[in-house]
């Protein structure tokens, strides 16, 4: 008996110990060029574009001299990535050794992980049997941006994201074959195309419940509510992340970006992040990471990138992940319905390099469907991040004489906020007013006063909202340095006409004072001046 | 003397400007990206760990212990500093309690010969364990990842106990007899230890080296323990 306890003992040593023996990690293979790869847009751009995308050196395959070469050192390859003009492979630290030799590799990067799944950003779903509130969230979520001016435009018009197709990346989408919600799309056929990279195959309706509630929030309706503004779109739906699998995650959204791209995709919508488990804060740079790269690529080929700032804002990483810290693409951030504040979970900018970030916000708390039917609430800047998708395709219908980049810079200005902007909430939420109204100019709010000791911001009576509606009594401020970066920002509630009082010493040569107040945004000039001379900027 | 805590409070506020009720504010938002030495990948870290652990026949004299009745609990705080991606070094202050619950059946000749209806020699110890880690996930974020911690410790038997529960000639009631500060016990022992751990979930083994039992007609304990261990 003793004897058996012994081996059953080193039988369990031996389990435990034998999975560290596994000495391959997964690594991105970099190479020099393309040389000669050869490549047709004809053949390789799906039939289903309306206008074939323009193609450039990146859209050429690798090298298949290049693949075979490494393929013979190790042959556990991966997914590989044309824009980049990368490998991923699974390999040992000699075989690593002896790949870095070979000419065309240019550098070889760890893909870190370990046994995590990418951060879908989603706090928590509840199941909340308060029918007043999910109506309540419901009615406001599209009506936060205004939708209603979209639907009130000359009748001839249907302004619903028609024309415009969407890419949505997620760990499955089940129940988009079979909910109400999305009838409307099924019965016009407009999912145009659907890829599982996790498998390999086309059946998207399975997996994680989470892309349901995303796409619910793009173009979903519940009995005759829009639930998002792009009910008319079309969609590319595409699984790229699974639970137990390890390191795949990120080459699999680096080969839907390359294949929404194939597939005409106009808007990228990704409720998806990078964070703590492979990266620091430091890493949030807009460059490290291959898939802030790829966002960037994706938004230099004419696709509106859009994607989740993260729900870490309450937690020790608190900024936001990758690939929202990718250049030119929208980052979305979260309010609450409950005050129209940042709510607390969703993560900060900037940019470790100090870019501005995120760019706009929406609804972080949302009614989305239910993949076995009905609807939930959830919380989530997965859920602010196609709500801002359906507006963007709707604006976007508009304006199609608009690029992406210049798409981006409108929903930017139409947000409610803008020019004022901080690190919690952006430019603010985008307006649908904006691109149907002419906006009137905004009335002078506040003005600037200056003590011995105080920056003194005073709010004339007839502007003290003592009822709080929507925002009305909040005046957002920022202290902005001189390579505009924010070194302080705020919201306070004004409840007289003394409103808001700074200390002097909290700014320096060069500095600035943003605030916005009831519409009316102003910039003053402040610092170690002689004279302070406000710069005042009339908005809506 | 009283009036200064009604005055000072209100000229304080006075101080603050009542005009602005802050919803929201950040006056640091670089922060974030300042350079850290806490974290489970950083240079410091430390966090608290609870465990319970088996006790195996391993290193008794006799077969005179149960195999799995007998139980380890600890607690403690572990501190990690890291050399490098690959070695860190580190310490642990723990409280460590193993219940070694004797065979009544067994041939024992553990204190007064007789047989009880439960016997348990009880060791409460404070320890100090320092240890090496080899981190086997050098690439990584923030988190602790895969690694494998090698060191020794030494503990002090504080209250060690000897106790003994017999039921009454009626059945059920129950005569309970606990010697503390048990003289037969040794008051300092020493060991190594192993540790497997992925992230905060830890698998453990410790080897008592030093003897318990202080008599050699008092059968030793058993030596290895094996359990789970998880950091918060």
């Amino acid at each position: 008996m003793y004897q058996l306890k012994k081996i059953v003992a080193f039988i369990g040593l031996s389990i435990m110990v034998l999975p560290l023996a596994n000495a391959q990690s997964r690594y991105w293979i970099q190479l020099t060029d393309k040389k000669g790869s050869t490549f047709d847009p004809t053949v390789y751009f799906e039939k289903n574009n309306r206008v074939t995308p323009t193609a450039d050196s990146l859209d050429f395959p690798i090298s298949e001299n290049y693949i075979s070469s490494i393929q013979e050192i190790t042959g556990n390859l991966g997914r590989t990535s044309r824009w980049l003009n990368a490998v991923a492979v699974s390999a040992t630290k000699s075989e690593v050794k002896t790949i870095k030799k070979l000419p065309f590799v240019k550098a070889i990067v760890p893909i870190t992980g370990n046994f995590v799944q990418a951060k879908m950003d989603m706090k928590h779903e509840a199941n909340s049997k308060d029918q007043t509130e999910i109506y309540d969230i419901l009615n406001r979520q599209t009506q936060r941006m205004g939708a209603r001016y979209f639907t009130l435009m000359d009748s001839s018009i249907v302004i619903n994201g028609k024309g415009i197709r969407i890419a949505v990346f997620d760990g499955g989408f089940p129940g988009v074959n079979t909910h109400d919600a999305f009838k409307h799309i099924r019965e016009d056929n407009r999912i145009i195309a659907t890829w599982d990279f996790t498998k390999n195959n086309e059946n998207v309706y399975r997996g994680i419940s989470h892309g349901t509630n995303v796409l619910s929030c793009i173009a979903g309706m519940h009995e005759g509510t829009q639930m998002g503004m792009a009910t008319g779109a079309e969609f590319l739906l595409a699984i790229t992340e699974v639970n137990s699998e390890p390191f795949s995650e990120e080459e699999n959204w680096l080969a839907a970006v390359e294949w929404a791209h194939k597939n005409g995709a106009n808007i990228i919508s990704s409720s998806l992040g990078y964070t703590f488990n492979r990266y620091f804060p430091s890493d949030m740079d807009g460059k490290k990471t291959f898939v802030a790269q790829a966002a960037t690529i994706a938004a230099r080929k004419g696709i509106l990138v859009i994607n989740a700032a993260g729900n870490d804002g309450d937690s020790d990483w608190q900024v936001l992940g990758t690939p929202a810290d990718a250049d030119s693409i929208l980052t979305v951030g979260g309010i609450s319905p409950d005050d129209n504040l940042h709510i607390s979970f969703s993560s900060y900018g900037p940019t470790a390099d100090g870019r501005m970030k995120p760019n706009v916000c929406a609804f972080g708390k949302a009614v989305v469907a239910s993949p076995k039917g009905g609807v939930n609430i959830a919380y989530g800047t997965s859920f602010a991040t196609p709500l801002i998708s359906g507006f963007a395709a709707c604006a976007w219908q508009i304006n199609r004489n608009k690029n992406a980049m210049e798409m981006l810079k409108l929903i930017e200005e139409s947000s409610d906020l803008y020019p004022y902007f901080d690190y919690a909430h952006g430019f603010g939420v985008p307006q649908a007013n904006y691109f149907v109204d002419s906006i009137p100019e905004a009335e002078a709010t506040f003005d600037l006063y200056e003590d011995d000791t105080y920056y003194n911001v005073f709010v004339p009576a007839g502007y003290v909202k003592l009822l709080s509606g929507y925002n009305t009594t909040i005046m957002f401020y920022n202290i902005e340095d001189e390579n505009g970066h924010l070194t302080e920002y705020g919201a306070i509630r004004v409840y007289q006409e003394k409103a808001l009082s700074l200390y002097k010493t909290a700014f320096k040569k060069g500095y600035k004072l943003n605030i916005k107040y009831l519409n009316y945004s102003a910039t003053f000039n402040l610092g170690e001046k002689e004279e302070s001379t406000p710069e005042k900027v009339a908005t809506r | 003397m009283k009036k200064i805590f009604i005055i000072l409070p209100l000229f304080i506020w006075g101080l603050t400007g009542f005009a602005q009720t802050i919803v929201m504010q950040n006056l640091n938002p670089m922060k974030p990206y300042q350079e850290k030495t806490q974290g489970e990948n950083l240079k410091h870290y430390s966090h608290m760990f609870m465990g319970v652990g088996v006790v195996t026949p391993a290193g008794a004299s006799t077969d005179d212990i149960y195999f799995g009745k007998s139980l380890t609990f600890d607690i403690g705080f572990r501190y990690r500093y890291r050399v490098s991606n690959f070695f860190h070094i580190g310490n642990d202050i723990t409280y460590y309690r193993q219940v070694n619950s004797l065979n009544r059946n067994g041939m024992h000749k553990v204190y007064d010969g007789a047989n009880h209806d439960r016997e348990s020699i009880i060791q409460n110890e404070f320890k100090i364990s320092p240890f090496i880690r080899f981190n086997l996930t050098p690439k990584r974020g923030n988190y602790l990842g895969t690694y494998i911690d090698l060191g020794g410790y030494v503990g002090w038997n504080f209250i060690p106990v000897f106790k003994v529960v017999d039921k009454g000639n009626s059945g059920n009631v129950k005569m309970k007899y606990t010697r503390s500060y048990d003289p037969n016990q040794n008051r300092y022992d020493y060991g190594i230890t192993a540790r497997v751990a992925r992230n905060k979930y830890i698998l453990f083994a410790t080897y008592r080296l030093s003897d318990i039992m202080k008599k050699s007609e008092h059968p030793e304990i058993p030596r290895l323990s094996a359990g789970i261990q998880l950091g918060f």
